[in-house]
Parts: C-alpha cells; sequence; structure tokens
C-alpha cells in the first residue's frame, strides 16, 4: 500500500504552484539578505579600496585576490580555523549526545535540567569570557588548580601557552555550542516512538543494541545537519577568541573571523575583507556540498 | 519678474547672512560613565543658551564600539558633525580627507575672547593634532601615566621609600627585590606583556626614554637599534626575573589595576583615576600611596601621551555651529566643569596648571605631561598608527617575555610587520 | 517497582551533576553578580558578602530597560517570523519535487555561510537607502537571516523522518495536502519546531554587529549594545558587568522554560503502524 519514502514526481501543475509558493518567502529573505549583499561583496573585492589611500573605492582587477594567495599570515589563520571548527563541532557533540540521551527522561529533574542547559549558549560571549578566564587564572581560578594538578597546567594560566590556549578555546567554544546540539538531539529522540524500543527489548536486545541499531541511525540525520550548521556558525567565529585571548598569545588563537575584523576595522581594508569572505565562501560552499554528496550516497 | 528676482535675492542674502538658524549639531560622546554624561548635557544646554537656534544631539557611542561605528559610517554614511576620537587616529582620519580643519574656529574663537588657543596646547599634543601645518582637533582631556608605589611594602623589603626608582633599570631592580619580599601572590609591579594596550601604554616609555624611533627618517620602521633592544630587554626583563603576575602574557589592564586595587602588587604604571578608586574603595594602605613620575631611560625621560579631542567631520553640514560647540566645549568655565566632573586633566596647560589640578595626586602628572610624547616621536603622526597600536609592539613584547623569540629575533619580525602595513 | 525508582533517582543525580559540572562558569557568573567588586577578586569561591548593588545600577539604567523591551520584542518577532516562513520552505523542499528544488535548497543554506562582517557594509547601505536605518523593523528582517537556513534545513531534516504514509490517509480521507501538512505533520515536528523558534530567538538576542551597525539612538537599543556601554575603560566595574550577563542570559532561559513543555511531546499513542 505504501509508496517508498523517496520522492514522487509531481502530479499536477496545482502542486507545482503550491512547491514554489511555500517555499518563495525563504527565498525572497535569501534573495534580500544574502544574494544582494554577497553580490556586491563580490563587486567590493574587485575594487582597491584601502581607506587609507583611496576614500571611495576604484577597480582593482584581481590585486585583493592575489594580494590574499600571498597572505601567509591569512592562510595560517585559515587552517586554523579548520582546526578550529572541527574540534568545536567534536566537542559540541561529544558533549551534548550523553547528555541528550540523560535528559529523554520524564521527571521534573530532566525538564529543568533541558531548560537551565541553554544558559551558556544564551548568555553572551562577553560576560562567560570573563567567567572563564577567571576560571583560568593561575592565582584564583579554580579550573587551573585542576589542570595543574592533571600536570596540564604549569604555574601560568593555560591561556598563556599558544599551544593549550587554543585547545581550550575550543573547548570552551564547543561547550558554548552544546545547548543547541542537545535541544536539536532531544527534539529528534523525542520523535523515537516508544513502541521501536519495546519491539526490540521484547526480541532480547539489549540497551546497548538498541542504541546501536534504534537511536544511531534515526538521529544521525540530525547530527550531520545540526553538526553541519553548527560547523558554518563557528567557522566565522569572533567574538570568543577575542575577549578571551585578543587572537593571542601571538597568532595563536587568530582565526578567519579575527582576521576578517580586523582587515576592516583595524586595517581599513573592506575590499580586501571581501575578498576573503568570497574565497571562505567558495570554500565553505564545497565542503558543504561534499558532506551532502557524500551523505546522499550512504 | 525684476521684483520676484530682487525679493529672492534680498531673501537670499538674508539666509546667508545670519547666524546658523535652525541647526542641528549631532555629537558622538564616547563616554558611557553617568557623571560624564550630565557633565556633557550641562554644556549643551549652556551652549544652547548662548547660541539660539543650535540645537546639540547628542549620542552615546560607547569607546569600545566607536572604530566600528566610524570605519562604518565612514563607508555608508552617517557620520556625526562634532564628535570625540582617540588621539592618535585623527591622523589617520585625516588621512582619509574625513576631518574638517579647525583654523577658522580657531580663529574666530580667538579672535572673539582674546586668546591664544593654539599656545595653550600640551606640546605633545601638538604632535597628534597639528598635522600638515593646520589644527585638525581640539583637545579635551590629557593623561599620562605616572608611578604609583606603596611605601610600605618598600619598607618592608629594605628600600628606601622616599626614593622610589627613577630609571628603569632601577625599576627592574627594586621589583625584584619587592616580589623576593613580599608574601606569595604579590609581586613586585603590575607589568603587562599581554596584547592589551597597557603594554604599549607603559612600553613606550622605555623605548623612548631609551633614545629608540618608531619612524626612521626615511619614514620606514625605526626600532632595529640597540637602543630598542636595550628597552625591549629591560622592559620584558622585569617579567622574566618574575616580578609580575605569571600571567602577564595574557592579562589586561583592567586586570592589573584591579589587582593593584587589592593590594597584590607594588608599584603599578597608571593614570590619575586610580587615585580615584583607590579613594573610594579605602585599602588600609591608601596613606602609603606615593607618586613618582615615570622611569627615565639614559636619553630622556617619556611619558605616555594619553586623552582625546573633539573633532569636526568633514561631512557635516553645519561646520561653522560645528565649530562653535567644539570651541565653547573646549574652553572657559564649561569646560573647566566638564574636566572636573569627570575626573580628568584638561587639554588646556593654563587650566591645569590652576585648582582643583594643584592636588595631590595630580600635581606629578601635570608636570609630567611636559614631557608626554606620541607614540612615533619625532616624527610626525602617521595615519597608520591606528592599525599599529593595536598590537604590533605589544607582540614583540609577549614574544619575549613568553620566551619565544629572543631581542633580535622578536624586534626583526617587529620591523617586518610594521614595514608591511606601512607598505600598504 | 524499586529498581525503576533507586535508578530514576540515581539518574536525577547524574543529571543534576552534570548539569552543575557544565554550568560551573554560568554559576560564577551569576553568584559574582551579587558579590562587590572587591570581593570578586579574592580567591574564594565563597562570597564573604552579598550585595544587590550591581543590579540595582544596572537596573536603574533606563537605557538597559528599554533594550531589554527592544531585545524581547526583535527576537519574538525575528522567532515567530523564521518558523512561519521555514515551516513551508521546509515542507517544500520535503514533500515535493520541482525543477531547481536542490538548488533552491542549498542557495537557502548557502545564506547561512556568510559572515556578518561581510554582509555588514552592502546590509547597511540597502537599509539606509530605504530610510530605515535606526528601526527595530530593519534589525528584525536583517536578523531573519540569521536563523532562517538553519530552520528550513532542521525542519526538512524532522519532516523528512515523518512518513508520507500519515499525510496520504488522511488526504484519501478528504483532506487536501495542506490540510494534511497541518493536521498531521506539524504536531509531530512540534518539538522541533520549538527547537527552531528557540534558536532564532537566541541568534537575534545576542547578535551584536548588526546592530551595532544599524543602531544608533538609545531608545532603539539592544541588548548586547546596552551591555557594551558597561565597560567604560574608565569606570570598569566586574559586578556590574556580570549582572548585565545575568539579565542578558535570563529571560531568554525563562521564557524556555515557559515552552518547555512543547518541547517535552513527542509522538502519541497511535502513531506509526510497521
Amino acid at each position: 500500500m505504501s509508496l517508498s519514502s523517496a520522492e514522487r514526481a509531481p502530479r499536477s501543475p496545482g502542486d507545482q504552484a503550491l512547491a514554489y509558493a511555500l517555499v518563495s518567502p525563504a527565498v525572497a529573505v535569501a534573495l534580500a539578505i544574502a544574494v544582494l549583499p554577497l553580490l556586491y561583496a563580490l563587486w567590493l573585492s574587485f575594487q582597491d579600496w584601502y581607506l587609507l589611500r583611496n576614500p571611495q573605492p576604484i577597480w582593482g582587477g584581481f590585486k585583493n585576490f592575489s594580494a590574499l594567495l600571498a597572505d601567509s599570515a591569512l592562510w595560517s589563520a585559515f587552517w586554523r580555523t579548520c582546526v578550529w571548527t572541527l574540534g568545536t563541532v567534536a566537542v559540541e557533540i561529544a558533549l551534548a549526545l550523553p547528555l541528550a540521551l540523560l535528559l529523554n527522561r520524564d521527571s521534573a529533574i530532566a525538564r529543568a535540567a533541558s531548560a537551565l542547559i541553554l544558559l551558556p549558549w544564551v548568555m553572551p560571549f562577553i560576560v562567560l569570557g570573563y567567567g572563564w578566564r577567571f576560571l583560568l587564572d593561575s592565582e584564583v581560578g579554580a579550573l587551573h588548580a585542576v589542570l595543574q594538578a592533571l600536570g596540564v597546567a604549569d604555574t601560568s594560566s593555560v591561556l598563556n601557552d599558544p599551544n593549550l590556549a587554543l585547545g581550550v578555546i575550543i573547548f570552551i567554544s564547543g561547550w558554548k555550542g552544546m545547548p543547541f546540539m542537545v535541544l536539536a538531539l532531544l527534539a529528534a529522540l523525542k520523535s523515537i516512538p516508544d513502541e521501536l524500543y519495546e519491539a526490540a527489548a521484547i526480541d532480547g536486545a539489549g540497551h546497548w543494541q538498541r542504541f546501536v541499531t534504534i537511536t544511531v541511525p534515526l538521529i544521525q540525520n540530525t547530527v550531520v545537519i545540526i553538526g553541519l550548521v553548527l560547523g558554518i556558525l563557528a567557522f566565522y567565529s569572533f567574538d570568543l577568541p577575542w575577549i578571551m585571548t585578543r587572537g593571542g598569545p601571538q597568532d595563536a588563537t587568530t582565526i578567519l573571523g579575527i582576521t576578517m575584523f580586523k582587515a576592516v576595522f583595524t586595517d581599513l581594508r573592506p575590499a580586501y575583507a571581501a575578498a576573503i569572505s568570497v574565497v571562505m565562501l567558495l570554500i565553505l560552499a564545497g565542503a558543504a556540498l561534499t558532506l551532502l554528496q557524500l551523505r546522499r550516497r550512504d | 519678474m525684476r521684483y520676484g528676482l530682487l525679493a529672492a535675492t534680498a531673501l537670499g542674502s538674508m539666509l546667508v547672512a545670519a547666524p546658523a538658524m535652525g541647526q542641528t549639531v549631532t555629537f558622538w560622546q564616547f563616554s558611557t560613565n553617568p557623571n560624564d554624561i550630565a557633565a556633557w548635557e550641562e554644556i549643551i544646554a549652556a551652549f544652547e543658551a548662548e547660541h539660539q537656534g543650535v540645537d546639540v544631539v547628542m549620542e552615546i557611542v560607547p569607546w569600545s564600539e566607536q572604530q566600528q561605528r566610524l570605519v562604518t559610517a565612514l563607508t555608508t554614511g552617517g557620520l556625526p558633525d562634532v564628535s570625540m576620537l582617540g588621539n592618535n587616529v585623527v591622523a589617520q582620519f585625516q588621512a582619509i580627507g574625513a576631518l574638517a580643519p579647525l583654523d577658522d574656529a580657531f580663529a574666530a574663537y580667538d579672535a572673539a575672547h582674546g586668546t591664544d588657543v593654539a599656545a595653550d596646547i600640551w606640546p605633545g599634543d601638538r604632535g597628534y593634532y597639528n598635522l600638515d601645518g593646520q589644527w585638525w582637533a581640539s583637545p579635551i582631556a590629557v593623561e599620562t601615566r605616572a608611578l604609583y608605589y606603596r611605601k610600605d611594602l618598600f619598607e618592608q623589603a629594605g628600600l628606601d621609600p622616599n626614593s622610589p626608582p627613577d630609571t628603569w633599570e632601577e625599576l627592574r631592580a627594586a621589583a625584584k627585590t619587592l616580589t623576593e619580599a613580599a608574601p606569595d601572590g604579590v609581586y613586585g609591579i603590575g607589568l603587562s606583556t599581554s596584547l592589551d594596550y597597557f603594554t604599549i601604554h607603559n612600553f613606550m616609555s622605555a623605548y623612548l626614554g631609551y633614545g629608540a624611533r618608531m619612524l626612521a627618517e626615511d619614514g620606514s620602521c625605526g626600532f632595529d637599534t640597540p637602543q630598542f633592544k636595550d628597552a625591549l630587554a629591560v622592559y620584558t626583563g622585569i617579567a622574566l626575573d618574575g616580578s609580575t603576575h605569571p600571567d602577564a602574557a595574557s592579562m589586561d589592564g583592567n586586570t592589573f589595576q584591579r589587582g593593584f586595587l587589592d593590594g597584590r602588587y607594588g608599584m603599578i604604571l597608571m593614570h590619575p583615576s586610580l587615585y580615584r578608586d583607590l579613594v573610594a574603595e579605602q585599602p588600609d594602605w591608601l596613606d602609603q600611596v606615593a607618586i613618582a613620575q615615570v622611569p627615565a631611560g639614559p636619553d630622556n625621560r617619556s611619558g605616555f601621551l594619553g586623552g582625546w579631542p573633539l573633532v569636526m567631520w568633514d561631512a557635516s553640514d553645519a561646520k561653522e555651529a560645528a565649530g562653535q560647540f567644539i570651541m565653547f566645549a573646549t574652553h572657559g568655565e564649561a569646560f573647566k566643569e566638564l574636566a572636573v566632573a569627570g575626573g580628568f586633566i584638561p587639554g588646556s596647560i593654563s587650566l591645569a596648571q590652576g585648582e582643583p589640578w594643584t592636588e595631590f595626586p595630580y600635581p606629578v602628572f601635570v608636570e609630567q605631561l611636559q614631557n608626554a610624547r606620541p607614540y612615533q616621536y619625532p616624527s610626525q603622526a602617521i595615519a597608520q598608527m591606528g592599525q599599529l597600536e593595536v598590537d604590533t609592539i605589544q607582540k614583540a613584547v609577549q614574544a619575549v617575555a613568553l620566551g619565544q623569540k629572543d631581542i633580535d629575533a622578536a624586534t626583526q619580525d617587529l620591523c617586518a610587520d610594521i614595514n608591511t602595513v606601512l607598505a600598504r | 517497582m524499586n529498581d525503576k525508582r533507586l535508578i530514576d533517582v540515581a539518574l536525577d543525580a547524574l543529571t543534576i551533576l552534570l548539569v552543575v559540572l557544565l554550568l560551573a562558569p554560568i554559576i560564577w557568573v551569576f553568584v559574582a553578580s551579587i558579590r562587590p567588586d572587591a570581593d570578586l577578586m579574592t580567591r574564594s569561591l565563597i562570597p564573604a558578602q552579598v550585595t544587590f548593588e550591581h543590579f540595582a545600577d544596572i537596573l536603574s539604567r533606563s537605557d538597559f530597560l528599554i533594550a531589554l523591551r527592544n531585545s524581547l520584542l526583535v527576537g519574538g518577532s525575528v522567532a515567530l517570523l523564521t518558523v512561519l516562513i521555514a515551516l513551508p520552505a521546509a515542507y517544500s523542499l520535503s514533500r515535493f519535487t520541482y525543477r531547481g528544488r536542490d538548488a533552491i535548497g542549498f542557495l537557502i543554506l548557502a545564506t547561512q555561510m556568510l559572515p556578518a562582517v561581510a554582509v555588514l557594509v552592502p546590509i547597511v547601505v540597502i537599509v539606509r537607502s530605504l530610510g530605515l536605518a535606526n528601526t527595530l523593523t530593519a534589525l528584525t528582517v536583517t536578523h531573519l537571516a540569521l536563523g532562517l537556513p538553519i530552520a528550513v534545513w532542521m525542519l526538512k531534516g524532522y519532516i523528512d523522518a515523518v512518513p508520507r504514509e500519515l499525510e496520504e490517509a488522511s488526504m484519501m480521507e478528504g483532506s487536501t495536502q495542506l490540510g494534511a501538512m497541518v493536521r498531521i505533520t506539524l504536531p509531530l515536528i512540534r518539538p522541533a519546531i520549538v527547537a527552531v523558534g528557540t534558536f532564532a530567538f537566541v541568534l537575534s538576542w545576542g547578535e551584536f554587529l548588526l546592530a551595532l551597525a544599524l543602531i544608533t539612538s538609545t531608545d532603539v537599543k539592544t541588548l548586547p549594545l546596552a551591555l557594551q556601554t558597561l565597560f567604560d575603560p574608565y569606570s570598569f566595574s566586574w559586578g556590574v558587568v556580570m549582572a548585565g550577563g545575568v539579565v542578558i542570559g535570563a529571560p531568554a532561559v525563562l521564557l524556555f522554560f515557559l515552552f518547555r513543555n512543547q518541547l517535552v511531546g513527542g509522538l502519541t499513542a497511535g502513531g506509526i503502524k510497521g
């Protein structure tokens, strides 16, 4: 009786019209707020607009792009940003999955907890940044004491060490984004019907087996999509590394968001920043496409 | 027809000759402190009373946002008529052509009041605000950093409380002695080696004092000299000695200030407002706090020059009224009240030498202002100063303090960075 | 029966422990907001003194309260509009095939990949030329772009997971496709809708850069901008900043608390057959 869940051919012109109509408001927003500015950014990337030399943009051709390719600091920031993005998403999944499983219960505590867990995500970076800096302070920070005991930190705060600083801030970045993954996973878990678990239990499957054969496949979609989305958000992070370490020590935590911010507001080179964003958009889009194609093949 | 033309001309000439009628002057004010805001509102009210028809609209643009807001307004429109501005970025905006010169406003004010406002401007400020022979800003506040020190901790360490360190070498030695004698958690000096502005605010006294200069005669980086390296060595040496907080490479000025207020440092180079906070908090050792001038180097004693002026933006449609407002707000009784309310030293030499800046702690700072200089002294202010001040020099200091680079390598990289920016 | 009770209690305890651990920095911020500044910087985690002066300070700043109202307005509008626009779009992408569908889907996702810094200048130019500078309307519409792509893709994912058979069964009984969507699918993805609305609200709530560029006058400011005003370099108080953080964080959590039941709802009895 049931056709497969795969897409069917449209049935009638009325159907087609409906489909387009439903999606048009979203497309309109995308066009207005993203495509138009993107076209502008594209145009801008071909201009020569260093505010200290030209108050108005003048045609620059590929000037920005060749400067971009030669800018080693930029590409260091790019690789750092890739590490940052993957690390952040990994932390988010690692924290969110157990938590979501734990919160997927029907108790008052679980419900209260699922509201409270939203806090890291909702509080502004600027305040959290100071909270974490305090915890990591080598004198008064409780967390520093723990890290010292574990042999991770020396006498000075981990934020002083270029390698550790990046790792620590990646963790904080993941910690901050984790609530949304929890939320999304909770929604996904809650839409798995209990009957599936009951049926499997009757067939003799243990907890772990039920998790692997039922839960994982059904939340896989969510993890990938939300992971992709959180990854994109993380890619352009600015506030957290800026507040915690101003991109330092040295360049250890300077990721693309900081580079671009500086390019516009400190170095006064909006056209160069536009060129960077165009290139990064292409790279990101390529990565996202690849990821989606891989998924489709499964 | 002719009559109409005549009437139109008459009307036209009336409008041109009339004083600024019904004009609005937008003013971006950077302080969010309620006292300052109240003081500014009073000045505005006084100005509007004296200049009928001019409406000054103040918008609060916090210091932390002003760079973003100004750059955005530059690229998309929406600049104000008048605003405050960081003293060392005046050159930047002047180079873009975004500012309007104030010579006419200065002259008009002098003519009306029999003053010579240009002569009343601190010498260091001249370096920031007088560019290419014209005046581009009228100073409001100036500040400099002096050496706060704890006489009780000096005594405890066996140092003479009445003879604070006078040179950077002495400072380093004193800081070390203080740290050794002090209990755990208390350090000789709150000296920053982080990327924060606080680092450059302190370190610039060192490199200028050792005779180093940021720009060579040909306009390229002038730091690659033995003088600069010596200054870098003594400054980072203090941190490497362990005489400051172990996290100094990642702490900001606010944290250090807080630390001094909590009694964790024997010395700190800070602005006059720190004393105001000390008085507000009343620590036990308040009467043991003394202030001396910033240490000198072998070549000279140079203080940090902070402060901010009012500038007029070239996009303004109400230049005459804006100019009048600027002059009104930066001179006279109203200005003095503003300075008192804000607790800052006025950018006028004559005012700063009168009351209430004759009371402790101001005299030390006022005296030091004669030797307070811009970062690029003795060169003229450059447009790229804003970019360079953000973290270029700080990176060199931090690298050495963290043991990542030696002095020569850090200096070389610093000059490479500076020259890259200058060459853009 | 006892076994289950024991497990429940144990799991509850574990939940509390994990939440406390995970929220440690936030707890610190909350505690910090009621400590006097001097006490804040001492080594102790337990405050020696408690004061509400920071909150009094914050709440006495009228610009803060105005900003709170504005942020609520914008955030709420953004959440509502995002859901209203994303839902049909997601449904369209999920249930229909038509030319350009994949391209449209990717276009919507790609708008997420532009950083605010890149679109800042053109958006401000457009808004100013429309005469909408300094309005909450402009900010609301701009914020839509923040959460819309994710909303669409997330909802699409959940809609994909709801088997078509349910809608088809309903349509066999005479309802239209849209009717089926509203009556059958919607309730099933209610948790996702709440999640998406929350996401949009939170993104808007904390958004700073675009607000900074579009809003200049005090009566239209949003909370992140108001918080920035606390960071005056010459009169900085940690306690007040922390209190500001609490004022920003708390309402959002409160709102979510109110909606948590929506999130809890899942499939009721009589869902999927085989």
